[in-house]
């Protein structure tokens, strides 16, 4: 019997003790509270709201190039398992189960939700002194804005969500009106809030704001609001072009003027800026950290051919290369003249620090070229060609050494709209600005018909993902895609 | 006495030299010699023989040899002997009143009755034993003679082909690869189908860490009734393996061991260098492209390299176990000792384990005994580098099957294996030699138990029991290869603690009063489960030849990682169990078992496991006593419930997590966020099953075995529902849904032939299984998933089907011409494109053409054994049958759909590919290959029957009977592994899953099942 006895009160033990033994233990996670109420604790939350609202990686090439580009005149895919998946935006195939799509989509709510966790905190957090309070709830609605500004850009409006907290499964797209009004409103408080300079590359400042502002106003053809915020954007002097256009996205001068606002890239796989694996030709001269994908980003030959000799842009593309085997290959047309629509774009100098794909050159978003030339738009549609019209297209072609146009060339609104059009398509190229100026211009579809695509005029906005209609049956669809 | 007489220098002296003399030279001894042979004439084997002195209370145990003859040489003379002599399915027979003389020889002759008591044979069931005919619930007994062999680094592949409604799958064929065990279908959509192993015990161990020498036999609980005691980790069935323990008598040591040779077993047809060169010159001519190579360029190749050959071997594979057991009245031990060394086929990969086992009882009185089960285990594995990536980052194989044959195996001028710049690929050789990847693990696991019977019937049990696990892995990628060179190096170490604590208390009370027998337990477990781990990585080494042993030597910068993590959860456990027998005729079974997890919220911690089952025996009755014929009939009838625990952990709790970094300048940024929404309703799933079968034996047993019915609903299954991703979540986990499985499994034993000099055995499993699910939430009216790399979702879950069925459009011809393929309304569709079904003649292929073209669970599976033996030779054969299963080939999406054109491929879809000169062809054109492939790849091209019927093993031997004093037997074998397989698949393997999951099946590049000789040597002293 001496030793029945502990074994039964050990039994005994360990049912009194076992409401205890079963409380779950948590070493990796944390308690919400920990972040609510201290600077420290804002900006952590911050830093989840930004780096969902930076695209960078395999997202920059879904959302640049396969939202933007593919689906335009400029630029073309092939090779790679990529090649079907980049195929549905070149021909204008894309659906609801688009998987691009729906990372999108989730992604910018995630950012909308972690803008929305700091501002539901706000008023609580008495221990953060007011004036940081407010600079850090700027930030949070910059963020905010801007990812509602950039779902309305792909999908037109949807369920506007200001809160994290029980949000309603069920919740109803916004109304066109209702989804303008919230970005104009929230970017103009943003902006007044923002200082102009932040310290850290990459963060909210008032010219960001405002230039995200300035382009949807663009987009929303709203031509005064739109030369308003972009003379505004001038006004603070912060701004200019760099001179020389061919290396204003390598690396070294990532600390330029003319970015408004931009994704810092590092070459650090998840970080990186992967254009040039995709973009190096096949046997390229690569360093030997670099890397070839067997997909290729390619310019169509008409794009190509649309810049004058002597344009600086030019530089930035590979049209002829001798390959490691000392065999010269030619990229934009062959020796018989015929387009080979295989031309690269090399904007994005090739970082000789890169590790494999992941490359360190920021990704610009709004750069000042861009509201330079949306004013000069804005103005032209406004009152027709001007002189200072003309001036603002003349600047950024100055910049880049290409001729300079002249008002008595331009008569008419419609040639210098034109113009403007084909100017940004140098511009921007690789930018991801593509679509929303041809759509904005009325050429999408037309083009895109011409091109010999089966595009419909409701292929101007993405379709809602087909999971986010499936989970919530308020959700509409977007016209002409199968509900 | 004894017990010093055990550890006498002598006998360790014995033990050290595995021969000699055992027992101290006694003046008077004498020595007996006994012939044991059955009805039939036949000499027995493995026959327990215990001899006992009446006066001194001496007891001696021997076993008969090959020949059936047991020894004991040297008795003490005084007094009289009885001699007991016991085998399983025989009736025990005790022979008494013998004297001896000193020096003199003593003979006796046993001759064996067969009896039903094949019947009264003990089997281990959770937390006890019961006699087989006792039995309620559905359990498959394995014998340590019935387990499967083969080159076996997991105990799991024991069983293979021996039980009905057992499925065990080899997904992974690379030494120390993966085995996967089904019992009974699947049932969980969205948590674990994995089994519970339970080790003398202890449940949870890995099944890689025994040796399958250690293991006296294997118990597969199928039924919720018999598994329910295991609550709410059975829900997909129970494997219990019970270790060998020692037996009183003199020592036994056994040698058991094997060398094998292993080859690849099916080569896979891709294009020959000629062949690839002509089919690339073809097909860019058909696309209107000059053609890559010219007439002397193609002279100049020749045959070009076969790459298979250069990264296969013929490879060695052996085992070795040395096993001691032995004791006396108050001890007894069993120590095995086990060396398993498996080179791979694939060069540079192997596995090697060390495995020490001791069982040592202790039982100082005859109410008290104390036992420990301790098993320790070192494995080292070399494993294949990244079986499933893709381009630079594919496996060896992968990159065998695709790479360029025109390109020469031998390094270039620089020492560089040799690329094709034009097919983002890595040479095969670079990733063999330039790749490592090293798993260590160590496992140390062991229960400690006393056993205390106060009064009679009454057994108290204290059991403490650990797993503890350690495991490092090392990946190193050097300079050789392409990414290695670009990053300068890639090392990374991965450290794994897993520990896990077991304590629980027991009590039994046996008692029979007249007809009533009564069993009642009862018990309380409690568990602890803690895993943490921690990785560092780092690139651009100073120099490869440091590898992974100095992480410091990378520059810092450029990808430095490092990351940890831990976590734990409890199990809290009542239970209890009656089990009534009442004239051994009528038998139940009930039992509960309580489970209380951490991972629920308070509201839902405990959930009740119940069942119910009941027996009748028949054959017992008196009106069956006519029926000679009939030796044993039996209904039994079960009803349980079990549940599937396997959630993560705070599913219930909301907390944030570290989410992701933003870049601000040129630094990494933390940030935070909220983790989930939780939901604290979530409960088990839970698995209803009932189940109905006949056991029957006629003719003494000489037929036996089972007929049994089942119904399974696993309903509450956690699912990831998909909320709006406007909430800041893609899902929130809730209980939701029903798979149903049901199925019939027949077990059949018959000894055919029962000669003196010839026998025949012959055992069938069979089952039949019909999976469905039965029920979804509205929310999820079909879940789609399983996509990969560039192949989009394929497997379907949705009512009325199979879990994870394949989902894909069927192709029911090929376009002849550009016209026919215009007006089909197929996108993109030309002449040679393959012509997909228009299922809804919307005349047009959207995603709503696809139906339903396969299941990944088997229909019909069964294993057929036939043992002859003719004199001292014995052949032995397992054939398996799998049926009705498919599995989407990656390798066929790569050759019909190429990631790259110009990479070499499976040459049946090259050679016989549509043209316009071949019209009839089976497979599509290959020209605009990314029309038909990408969100099409999933097709009945991709998804193939890969049912098959395979020779597992096929084992000759030959026992040489011995009259040594030593040596008592030996016998040799020689066998053969996978010998044959007869499917209609084209790749290496059809049981193969390399990167489906636990349910789908996806063959991409597994590594290939091989062939294997072994000529193994069994030493009995």
């Amino acid at each position: 019997m001496k030793i029945t006895i502990p074994i039964i009160f050990a039994a005994l033990l360990t049912c009194s003790a076992c409401t205890k033994f079963l409380k779950e233990d948590i070493y990796t996670e944390y308690d919400p509270a920990q972040f609510a109420n201290s600077v420290d604790g804002f900006e952590k939350v911050l830093n989840s709201a930004y780096a969902e609202l930076q695209i960078r990686g395999y997202d920059h090439r879904n959302d640049v190039y396969c939202f933007g580009e593919f689906c335009t005149d400029v630029m073309l895919q092939t090779g790679g398992g990529f090649e079907a998946q980049a195929k549905e935006f070149i021909t204008f195939t894309w659906n609801p189960t688009n998987g691009f799509l729906n990372t999108a989509w989730s992604k910018a709510y995630r950012a909308i939700r972690n803008s929305n966790v700091l501002l539901d905190n706000k008023d609580a957090a008495t221990a953060i002194p007011p004036a940081k309070l407010n600079a850090l709830v700027a930030e949070a609605r910059f963020i905010r804005a801007t990812a509602y500004a950039y779902l309305y850009n792909l999908f037109g409006p949807v369920p506007l969500i200001t809160t994290a907290k029980n949000v309603d499964p069920g919740a109803f797209r916004a109304t066109d009106e209702e989804m303008s009004t919230f970005i104009i409103d929230e970017l103009k408080a943003a902006a007044g809030a923002l200082p102009v300079q932040q310290s850290l590359r990459g963060k909210a400042t008032r010219g960001a704001a405002l230039g995200v502002l300035c382009k949807f106003y663009l987009n929303k053809k709203m031509w005064q609001a739109c030369a308003d915020v972009a003379e505004e954007i001038r006004a603070l002097k912060a701004y200019s072009l760099f001179d020389d256009v061919s290396r204003l996205f390598a690396v070294e001068n990532e600390n330029n003027s003319e970015y408004i606002f931009a994704f810092p890239c590092i070459a650090q796989s998840g970080y990186g800026n992967i254009t040039m694996a995709h973009t190096f030709p096949p046997a390229y001269p690569i360093l030997p950290n670099w890397i070839i994908f067997g997909a290729q980003f390619r310019l169509y030959t008409s794009f190509v051919d649309s810049f004058e000799p002597a344009d600086e842009r030019l530089k930035m593309i590979l049209r002829e290369y001798t390959n490691t085997s000392g065999v010269t290959i030619r990229m934009n047309r062959n020796a018989a003249g015929a387009a080979l629509n295989n031309a690269r774009s090399f904007k994005y100098v090739p970082d000789p620090a890169g590790q494999s794909d992941a490359m360190g050159n920021d990704i610009p978003y709004i750069r000042y070229a861009d509201i330079l030339l949306a004013l000069a738009e804005s103005l032209n549609e406004l009152n027709g060609p001007t002189q200072p019209a003309i001036d603002l297209v003349n600047e950024v072609r100055a910049r880049a050494s290409a001729s300079l146009i002249t008002l008595a060339g331009y008569g008419s609104r419609e040639a210098l709209r034109d113009f403007i059009l084909a100017e940004r398509a140098r511009e921007f190229v690789g930018e991801g600005k593509r679509r929303e100026d041809l759509i904005r211009m009325g050429q999408f579809i037309s083009g895109a018909q011409a091109r010999g695509m089966n595009a419909k005029p409701w292929h101007v906005l993405y379709p809602i993902p087909q999971r986010e209609i499936e989970a919530n049956k308020n959700l509409e669809q977007n016209e002409g895609y199968v509900q | 006495m004894k017990r010093r007489k055990f550890l006498s220098t002598k006998q360790m002296t014995a033990l050290l030299f595995l021969l000699g003399l055992f027992t101290a030279a006694q003046a008077q001894t004498g020595r007996v010699k006994g012939v044991v042979r059955d009805e039939a004439g036949k000499a027995m084997p493995f026959v327990n023989v215990l001899a006992k002195n009446s006066a001194t209370n001496l007891t001696s145990g021997a076993q008969t040899d090959s020949a059936g003859v047991f020894v004991f040489p040297r008795l003490p003379v005084q007094g009289t002997y009885s001699f007991t002599v016991s085998m399983m399915g025989y009736e025990t027979q005790t022979l008494s009143g013998y004297t001896l003389k000193a020096s003199e020889s003593t003979s006796i002759i046993v001759k064996m009755k067969t009896s039903l008591a094949a019947l009264n044979e003990v089997v281990v069931v959770g937390y006890g034993t019961r006699r087989k005919s006792d039995l309620t619930g559905s359990v498959a007994t394995i014998g340590e003679k019935e387990l499967t062999q083969g080159v076996n680094n997991n105990a799991l592949q024991a069983v293979n082909g021996k039980a009905a409604g057992v499925y065990v799958s080899q997904s992974s064929s690379a030494p120390g690869g993966g085995v996967n065990i089904r019992v009974r279908g699947a049932g969980s959509i969205n948590s674990s189908n994995a089994v519970l192993v339970v080790v003398d015990g202890l449940p949870g161990v890995a099944p890689a860490s025994i040796s399958q020498d250690d293991i006296a036999s294997i118990q597969v609980l199928k039924d919720a009734s018999a598994a329910a005691i295991y609550g709410s980790r059975a829900a997909n069935g129970v494997v219990l393996i019970t270790t060998k323990r020692g037996v009183s008598g003199q020592m036994n040591i056994t040698y058991d061991g094997y060398v094998g040779m292993q080859q690849l077993a099916k080569k896979m047809r891709v294009l020959t260098a000629p062949e690839y060169m002509q089919v690339l010159n073809e097909m860019s001519a058909a696309q209107g492209q000059p053609e890559p190579f010219s007439q002397r360029y193609k002279d100049s190749i020749g045959q070009g390299t076969d790459w298979q050959d250069e990264i296969f071997q013929t490879a060695i594979a052996q085992s070795h176990q040395v096993s001691f057991s032995g004791g006396a009245k108050n001890n007894k031990y069993y120590v095995g000792l086990n060396y398993l060394n498996q080179e791979g086929i694939l060069k540079n990969t192997d596995y090697e384990r060390y495995n020490a086992r001791v069982n040592y009882e202790l039982a100082p009185s005859d109410k008290f005994d104390v036992s420990l089960a301790l098993n320790l285990s070192r494995s080292v594995n070399n494993q294949p580098f990244n079986e499933t990536g893709i381009n630079e980052n594919a496996g060896a194989i992968n990159t065998a099957l695709n790479f360029d044959p025109t390109i020469s195996a031998l390094p270039d001028e620089n020492g560089r294996y040799r690329q094709n710049p034009l097919i983002a690929l890595e040479n095969p050789l670079a990733i063999i030699y330039g790749v490592t990847r090293k798993a260590v693990i160590n496992n140390t696991y062991g229960m400690l138990t006393a056993n205390y019977r106060p009064v009679s019937g009454l057994t108290l049990t204290a059991r403490v029991g650990a797993d503890l696990m350690n495991s490092r892995s090392d990946y190193y990628n050097s300079r050789m290869t392409q990414l290695g060179q670009s990053a300068g190096g890639i090392g990374s170490i991965t450290h794994n603690d897993d520990t896990h604590w077991l304590m629980e208390y027991l009590a039994r009370y046996d008692r029979r009063i007249k007809g009533h027998n009564f069993s009642l337990l009862a018990g309380t477990t409690a568990e602890r489960f803690d895993a943490s781990s921690a990785t560092a990585a780092s690139r651009m080494f100073l120099s490869d030849i440091t590898y992974t042993h100095l992480l410091q030597s990378g520059d810092g910068i450029s990808g430095d990682n490092v990351s940890s993590g831990r976590n734990s959860n409890k199990l809290h456990s009542y239970l209890a169990r009656l089990n009534y027998e009442f004239r051994d005729k009528y038998l139940l079974t009930a039992s509960f078992r309580s489970d209380g997890t951490s991972r629920f919220s308070d509201q839902h911690k405990y959930a009740l496991f119940p069942s119910v089952a009941v027996g009748w025996n028949i054959h017992k009755e008196p009106f069956m006593q006519r029926a000679a014929a009939v030796s044993n009939l039996k209904l039994r009838l079960g009803y349980g419930q079990i549940g599937n625990q396997a959630i993560g952990n705070f599913a219930t709790l909301q907390t944030y997590e570290a989410g992701g970094r933003a870049v601000f300048g040129d630094n990494l940024y933390q940030g935070v966020q909220p983790a989930r929404l939780p939901n604290a309703n979530l409960r088990w799933e839970t698995t209803e099953e009932y189940n109905a079968g006949i056991d029957f034996g006629f003719l003494q047993e000489r037929i036996s075995g089972s007929l049994e019915f089942y119904v399974k609903n696993s309903k509450d299954q956690l699912f990831s529902k998909p909320v709006p991703a406007f909430t800041g979540f893609p899902s929130q986990v809730v209980n939701f849904g029903n798979v149903r499985n049901k199925g019939i499994d027949f077990q059949l034993n018959s000894r055919n032939i029962t000669g003196r000099n010839f026998s025949w055995e012959s055992s069938v499993s069979f089952s039949y299984l019909h999976n469905e699910v039965t029920q979804l939430p509205d929310f999820i009216p079909q879940l789609l998933t399983g996509g990969f790399s560039f192949v989009p979702n394929f497997a379907l879950v949705q009512t009325g089907y199979p879990v994870y069925s394949y989902y894909g459009y069927e192709v029911d011809g090929i376009f002849q011409t550009d016209q026919e393929a215009a007006t089909s309304g197929q996108p993109g569709a030309k002449a040679g494109s393959p012509r997909f079904k228009d299922q809804n003649g919307s005349k047009t292929i959207t995603p709503d053409d696809r139906v339903v073209l396969g299941s990944s669970l088997p229909k019909y599976t069964w294993g057929f054994t036939n043992t002859f033996t003719w004199k001292n030779f014995s052949l032995n054969a397992l054939v398996l049958g799998v049926h009705g299963m498919h599995a989407l080939d990656a390798n066929v999406i790569e050759s019909i759909y190429p990631i790259n054109f110009q990479r070499n491929h499976m040459a049946e879809y090259y050679l016989d590919r549509w043209t316009p000169q071949n019209p009839n062809a089976r497979y599509p054109s290959g020209i605009n290959a990314s029309t038909y492939g990408g969100q099409y790849s999933v097709n009945s091209y991709t998804v193939e029957d890969v049912s098959f019927v395979r020779l597992k093993t096929l084992t000759l031997g030959y026992t040489l009977p011995l009259e040594s004093r030593t040596l008592k037997s030996i016998s040799a074998y020689l066998a053969a592994d996978n010998l044959f397989t007869i499917t209609g698949y084209n790749g290496y393997d059809p049981d193969a899953n390399s990167r489906g999951g636990q349910i789908a099946r996806v063959a991409q590049n597994s590594y290939p099942l091989s062939k294997v000789y072994r000529l193994g040597l069994k030493l009995n002293f």
